[in-house]
């Protein structure tokens, strides 16, 4: 049973349509990678799922329950992780914390997080580094051990080591059984992290799928030198695209089965040739581009 | 609810006691000169005496102005502009702070995601602010007790109760106002505009209407015409229909404020 239901959902601002009618689902367990480029409707899909924005059509279910009219029910399960993270700056980090902590009225792991992060809560929050507002605001969407956490960005402005302490506290909470949906521009940490991911596109949903089914859409670059003469059209079809031309060679992106057009390289005299199947940014390229 | 309100009133607190230890110390001023003043009370009057109708419409006491009375010297000084003014800066700036301001600081962004409804989010803010009403109420007009007995002044206790109750239902009414815009705008500066605004046109009109005889019925319109300080501190009676005008004023603008908050989308 998915925890995340997306149906539909569509926010439109006057003639703008800032997400238009998309729909997909996020199972328990999962880190959902949520992927578009800057204006595709990432954090307008996120403001909707944490009832900051009302949906003009369509319904967001999480855990079952409706995200507008259960949002205080609701709220008591997610952890929210802004793309920006804004915080009263004349507060500390415990400040912060302790508020949270009170309008939660849970059990928390703030010391814990706050340890782990290296985060010294002590400190006004105007005075805090933009790496170290990060890290406040992951404690703070973290600290009540929420079942669902929804983030933007989560790894933003932190150094490589402290992102992998996130990754490590993603995993962590998935494997007591929350779920994560998470936005990101980083393809390598989604590569690593995620287990599915949806594209969103012009405020349409271009693809949801796991990352194992991404990567096997089988997008190979090929680069091949020839000693003899060739006719770069002849490799030319519908699903090979010519990348670069050479006057020995090519370079040529070819979608689905490779074997018609290695059976007409094989016509000529290779000197070198070098097949790669294309990495995670090349597909979402391919899906952004189309 | 009640984590909101301690908090927003710790945040506020400085500005709460730089308005209210503002209008002691005026209120101080006012009463340590009035010893001074009593001297000169009968030139006084008979220099009010000269002034035209109009202009004695404008202080609102009809040709009996005089200063024979800490009343009647406070009512003028004090409450005709000082006491409004101060009260209308120190609730608007906490009702533009309260909502508009947390959104524009995108810090609104804490207590959305935490469960707490937005009515609860806006009521909160709300009760917040009307404590610092009351707060400033009570300190900026019953110190009137020590002040006046520390400079040897007689007043009339009872006075002051009155002008206490109109005081706190005129901020109420101004403070609702101000909540309503910071319920509708994202940022605070459209708050202070818009509230700012509408006060300045209220006392326009009341001022408009005492001096234009065909205008008299705008005075209906202004605040500022309810709000009877002569009647309250000089003769400790209440304009029934100003305080109904007060409470009806507040509660819908509240009622209204708190709606749009609810079903309004908030970028942050």
């Amino acid at each position: 049973m998915p925890v995340i239901e997306v149906n539909n959902f569509k926010k439109h601002f006057g003639k703008t349509k800032a997400v238009d009618g998309i729909s997909f689902t996020v199972a328990k367990g999962d880190i959902f990678g949520f992927l578009g480029p800057n204006g595709a409707g990432k954090t307008t899909t996120i403001r909707g799922m944490m009832d900051f924005i009302r949906p003009t059509e369509g319904s967001i279910k999480i855990l079952g329950l409706d995200s507008q009219y259960d949002s205080v029910e609701l709220k008591k399960k997610i952890g929210y992780l802004s793309g920006q993270v804004n915080l009263y700056k004349k507060w500390t980090g415990q400040a912060h914390i302790d508020f949270v902590k009170k309008l939660h009225g849970d059990s928390d792991i703030a010391d814990e997080l706050v340890t782990r992060l290296d985060f010294d809560p002590t400190i006004k929050a105007k005075h805090l580094s933009s790496g170290n507002h990060q890290k406040l605001g992951l404690i703070l969407s973290m600290m009540t051990k929420p079942e669902i956490l929804i983030m933007d960005e989560p790894t933003l402005a932190l150094d490589p080591l402290l992102q992998n302490e996130i990754y490590e506290l993603l995993n962590e909470a998935t494997q007591r059984g929350a779920t994560v949906f998470m936005s990101s521009h980083n393809l390598s940490e989604v590569d690593r992290v995620c287990n599915r991911v949806g594209i969103i596109k012009d405020g349409k949903m271009v693809a949801t799928e796991s990352i194992t089914d991404l990567k096997e859409k089988k997008i190979n670059t090929v680069h091949a030198h020839f000693n003899n003469q060739f006719n770069v059209d002849e490799f030319l079809d519908a699903n090979v695209q010519l990348v670069k031309g050479f006057k020995d060679g090519v370079i040529l992106k070819v979608k689905g089965d490779i074997n018609p057009l290695i059976k007409k390289l094989s016509n000529h005299s290779l000197r070198d040739i070098n097949i790669s199947q294309a990495s995670l940014e090349d597909i979402f390229l391919e899906y952004y581009e189309n | 609810m009640l984590t909101i309100i301690i908090r927003t009133l710790r945040d506020r607190k400085i500005s709460l006691i730089v308005f209210t230890l503002a209008a002691i110390l005026m209120m101080w001023l006012y009463i340590a000169m009035y010893p001074a003043i009593l001297e000169q009370s009968e030139a006084l009057t008979e220099a009010y005496a000269n002034l035209s109708e109009s202009m004695l419409k404008l202080f609102g006491d009809n040709g009996t102005l005089s200063f024979d009375t800490i009343e009647k010297f406070l009512a003028l000084e004090y409450f005709n502009f000082l006491w409004p003014i101060m009260s209308i800066f120190l609730l608007v700036a906490i009702a533009g702070t309260g909502i508009a301001g947390d959104i524009e600081n995108g810090t609104a962004q804490i207590l959305l995601s935490s469960p707490v409804s937005r009515v609860q989010i806006f009521m909160a803010r709300y009760f917040a602010g009307m404590i610092a009403l009351l707060l400033f109420t009570i300190f900026s007009i019953f110190t009137v007790v020590p002040l006046a007995t520390l400079h040897g002044v007689d007043y009339v206790f009872e006075n002051y109760f009155s002008i206490a109750i109109l005081s706190f239902l005129f901020g109420w009414a101004v403070f609702s106002l101000a909540m309503l815009f910071s319920a509708i705008f994202s940022e605070k500066s459209k708050v202070y505009m818009f509230t700012g605004g509408i006060i300045i046109l209220m006392y326009v009109l009341n001022i408009a209407s005492v001096l234009q005889e065909k205008l008299e019925n705008l005075k209906y319109l202004s605040f500022f015409y309810y709000y009877n300080y002569n009647d309250a501190l000089i003769r400790n009676t209440l304009d029934f229909s100003g305080i109904i005008v007060f409470i009806v004023v507040a509660v819908v603008f509240s009622i209204a404020g708190a709606m749009w908050f609810k079903k309004r989308d908030i970028a942050v």
